[in-house]
């Protein structure tokens, strides 16, 4: 049989993840990998700290320098895909060239928010290597930074911004940092955490609606009435799937390019995985972006496994997200608000657990500076092991427990695989 | 093919409860290196009356890699530690989050995660620990000394024998220049095959009962005269060792042949439809000591054929399961560097048809043999008596009684008589290793 062409758009976490996994399924068709970076792959989520100075641009590529000569792989650089010709099997580059492809992987990631009013008055996203390279240029003489949004991105920005010495100002659209991640009562414990560490955190200040740049300074006007002036105004409030390549070319979007659980689109040939990717969730079974890295890497390892003709299954994605800021280390899995299901809150010694559970089972969980190993709670949460009459042991030693029932639930499923 | 690395076994539930000391020797073994964080935490639950430790399981394909966003974790091919690479590592804490087992370490403050790296081969819990609950298990150097299989696969042995595993384990711990000897009984079809093709490929051959050790005798002299150092092994059962062919084998003991005998003990003649020999336990059914009515088995104790062949103060003689493989093979090496007479090795081989046991059963089976002290580890090296794997505290023979068929008509009062025996052969051979220095 004649080899086939495998071409993957995107350099990040789902791509590698999926190069990795075609090779490791014994797949030796030729494959491509393009992407529109002029960076060796590297991840969004380390440029915060390349920021902080906590490590260097040139240590955070997230592989080795010769992964794609092991991969048999070729790696091209500055080549952006601006649209796809399913009929003709084909890629059209931006320059005008094109790419003949068996099979494409979209792993093409996400483009930051940045609303018009902010972009014209020279607010910056970020979210690429380049836009940190501009960042950390325009930081050098500057002080006041003025982070819009209060995601995870940008409390991260604010900490270590806030570390290397520059006056930051939050602005939260509405009452609720990190509202993806955390109720309102650790949501609130954080943004005391902030303030204690001299970030200021305005709330409900809502969009913002007019911003004008005079000189060196930026002054943002926001619906709630308020303004700020800054030398440099980010804008972090969140992103959205970059699937302009798509667009005409009959692959089904919503939010981002809907997959199925074996990230095949609706075109026979085109997969998708990553923050591009609509794919299903975890808790709900419903399609739903889902741009963090482990769901990134584990959409990847399907997509890569199905291409080389396997059959692999997504089990969905479950939100994650470890915050570690100012010595203080949040973490979220799974389901926020609670809805019908049961909550149990837990508040001493100054560290705060929540526990969300439907029924006997685990479906969220988030921490405060609490003494807990956060994967196996992910896991217990994951393999829905039933928590049962340990539920308030759960809650007042999350470390302990949850190891124990994690423990003795994949004995039973060691011993019932041996049976 | 399959790569083995050294690894930390933990026993659960031996550990003081509220005791910390492995994860504070190591956190403080981590900060002589500059680290920071813990490698292995104890854990505690007193309402599930569970105490044990936990570490990171250096697993094969880790899920910490897949996620960490600088690929600052790797897992070594050479030494298999997942190893975290401090100049790459941002402290996003993703790799804790993905770990379902609790093997990174990643708190409040931590400027990066951390996780056991085994000390780079001394792992400073394993002394720390005052329960003993944690060893260090070297099966890398095992492994490393473990030449290529001679057998193909599959083989006509009942599907789950141990005897399978243990033939293989000899001839691979063997290795070149080995001839290998047999008689009638299981395992010779492990190397004549029941077909027209031969099952191993070195050469081997098979005699009468009676004639075994006779055999090699003459083989191993042969290649002597021609000036050529070459092994040859015997793997028969206890009918042909201890029964039918036992004046031949003591014969070959007196006079000091350079063979390597090794009796794999089913107790019984299992090949030919579970017929007591001298090795069947007392009260154990066969089908020739039944258990009706007032018969409860064999009435006659076993004969204790490895101490036998240490009266004949031979250069080695041991006693070994393929529960515990570092045991074995440490007695197959001995057995091998003998150069200036004979070595007997006799395994235990729960026999899954014989004994009446689940398939998936047969190592539990040897291990309980040796936890209860019915099937002691030892070894006679010139003279000298050794327990190569001390029991702590034995568990009652009942336990192990309980989990064959062959023991199932025992009641209290039988299973005390039998666990008399176990206790006066144990005491026996404790005296005798007491008389050695």
């Amino acid at each position: 049989m004649a080899k086939k062409k495998q071409v993957i758009v995107g350099s990040g976490t789902a791509a590698v993840s999926a190069l990795r996994q075609l090779r490791a399924a014994g797949c030796d068709d030729e494959v491509v990998v393009l992407t529109m970076e002029r960076h060796a792959p590297y991840s969004p989520m380390s440029l915060p700290y390349v920021l902080l100075g906590k490590v260097g641009p040139q240590d955070i590529g997230m592989v080795a320098d010769d992964f794609f000569d092991r991969m048999a792989a070729a790696f091209v650089r500055e080549r952006k895909v601006i649209s796809v010709e399913p009929e003709a099997h084909r890629l059209i580059f931006e320059d005008g060239g094109s790419e003949r492809y068996d099979r494409l992987l979209i792993a093409t990631g996400s483009d930051p928010i940045v609303p018009p009013v902010l972009g014209e008055a020279g607010a910056l996203g970020f979210h690429v290597m380049d836009d940190c390279i501009a960042l950390a240029q325009e930081l050098t003489a500057t002080k006041r930074v003025a982070i819009v949004g209060a995601g995870l991105v940008g409390m991260e920005l604010a900490a270590a911004l806030t570390a290397r010495g520059h006056e930051v100002t939050v602005i939260a659209p509405r009452e609720r940092i990190l509202r993806s991640s955390f109720d309102e009562e650790a949501s609130r414990r954080i943004i005391d955490l902030f303030t204690a560490s001299g970030v200021r955190v305005n709330m409900r200040w809502g969009e913002a609606e007019s911003a004008e740049r005079h000189g060196a300074e930026t002054r943002v006007r926001f619906s709630g009435g308020n303004e700020i002036e800054a030398d440099v105004v980010l804008a972090c409030l969140g992103v959205k799937p970059r699937t302009a390549l798509v667009q005409g070319s009959g692959i089904e979007k919503d939010d981002g390019i809907t997959v199925d659980r074996r990230m095949r689109t609706n075109l026979p040939d085109v997969f998708a995985a990553g923050d591009c990717a609509e794919a299903s969730d975890f808790l709900t079974g419903r399609l739903k972006v889902n741009p963090i890295l482990p769901s990134a890497a584990d959409q990847g390892k399907v997509a890569g496994a199905n291409m080389a003709g396997g059959t692999s299954e997504y089990e969905g994605s479950l939100p994650m997200n470890a915050f570690n800021f100012f010595d203080h280390l949040a973490l979220s899995i799974g389901k926020v608000a609670a809805g019908a299901d049961d909550v149990l809150i837990d508040r001493r010694n100054g560290s705060f657990a929540r526990l969300v559970f439907t029924g006997d089972t685990l479906v969220g969980a988030s921490f405060l500076d609490a003494d807990v190993e956060a994967g196996v709670i992910r896991h217990l949460i994951r393999k829905r092991v039933p928590v049962g009459k340990y539920r308030d042991d759960l809650l007042q030693a999350p470390r302990e427990v949850g190891f124990w029932l994690m423990n003795e639930a994949e004995r039973r499923q060691t011993a019932s695989k041996e049976e | 093919m399959r790569t083995y690395y050294d690894t930390l076994s933990i026993e659960e539930n031996i550990c003081p409860p509220g005791c910390k000391a492995c994860g504070e020797a190591c956190a403080s073994a981590k900060r002589e290196r500059g680290e920071d964080g813990y490698g292995i935490r104890e854990l505690h639950m007193p309402q599930a009356g569970a105490h044990l430790a936990y570490t990171c399981n250096q697993c094969s394909e880790p899920a910490c890699l897949d996620v960490c966003p600088t690929g600052a974790l790797a897992k070594s091919a050479s030494d298999g530690i997942v190893r975290i690479e401090a100049k790459k590592c941002l402290g996003c804490g993703l790799c804790h989050l993905a770990c379902p087992y609790g093997g990174i370490d990643f708190r409040a403050g931590s400027a990066r995660a951390s996780k056991c790296d085994l000390c780079e081969g001394k792992p400073q819990c394993v002394d720390a620990c005052p329960a003993k609950a944690i060893t260090f298990l070297k099966t890398r150097s095992i492994v490393g000394r473990l030449h290529k299989d001679p057998f193909l696969s599959g083989s006509s042995l009942c599907i789950g024998c141990p005897a399978e595993t243990a033939i293989r384990f000899v001839l691979r711990a063997m290795g070149e220049d080995t001839f290998l000897f047999g008689g009638p009984g299981c395992a010779v079809n492990m190397f004549n095959g029941l077909g027209t093709r031969a099952m191993v490929s070195i050469p081997a051959h098979a005699s009468n009962m009676t004639s075994v050790p006779s055999t090699m005798t003459g083989v191993k002299r042969y290649y002597r005269k021609m000036g050529k150092d070459v092994r040859c092994v015997a793997f028969v059962g206890d009918g042909l060792a201890t029964d039918v062919g036992f004046q031949p084998l003591s014969g070959a003991a007196e006079r000091n042949e350079n063979i390597i005998f090794i009796c794999y003990d089913n107790e019984g003649y299992m090949n030919t439809g579970v017929q007591r020999s001298s090795t069947s336990p007392l009260l154990g059914w066969t089908t020739t000591t039944p258990a009706m009515g007032r018969r409860k088995g064999k009435l006659m104790h076993s004969k204790n054929v490895p101490l036998i062949m240490a009266a004949h103060s031979i250069p080695y003689v041991a006693t070994a399961v393929v529960s515990h493989p570092e045991d074995l093979l440490m007695k197959l090496l001995k057995a091998k560097a003998v150069k200036d007479g004979m070595s007997y090795i006799h395994i235990l081989s729960p026999c899954i048809l014989g004994w009446g046991y689940a398939i998936p059963a047969s190592l539990d089976v040897c291990r309980t043999a040796v936890e209860t002290n019915y099937f002691p580890l030892w070894e006679y090296e010139r003279g000298q008596f050794r327990i190569t794997h001390e029991v702590k505290n034995p568990k009652p023979v009942g336990l192990y009684a309980g989990l064959l068929k062959k023991f199932a008509h025992l009641n209290e009062e039988d299973l005390g008589a039998l666990q008399k025996v176990v206790d006066e052969r144990f005491r026996h051979l404790k005296a005798l290793t007491g008389l050695c220095p």
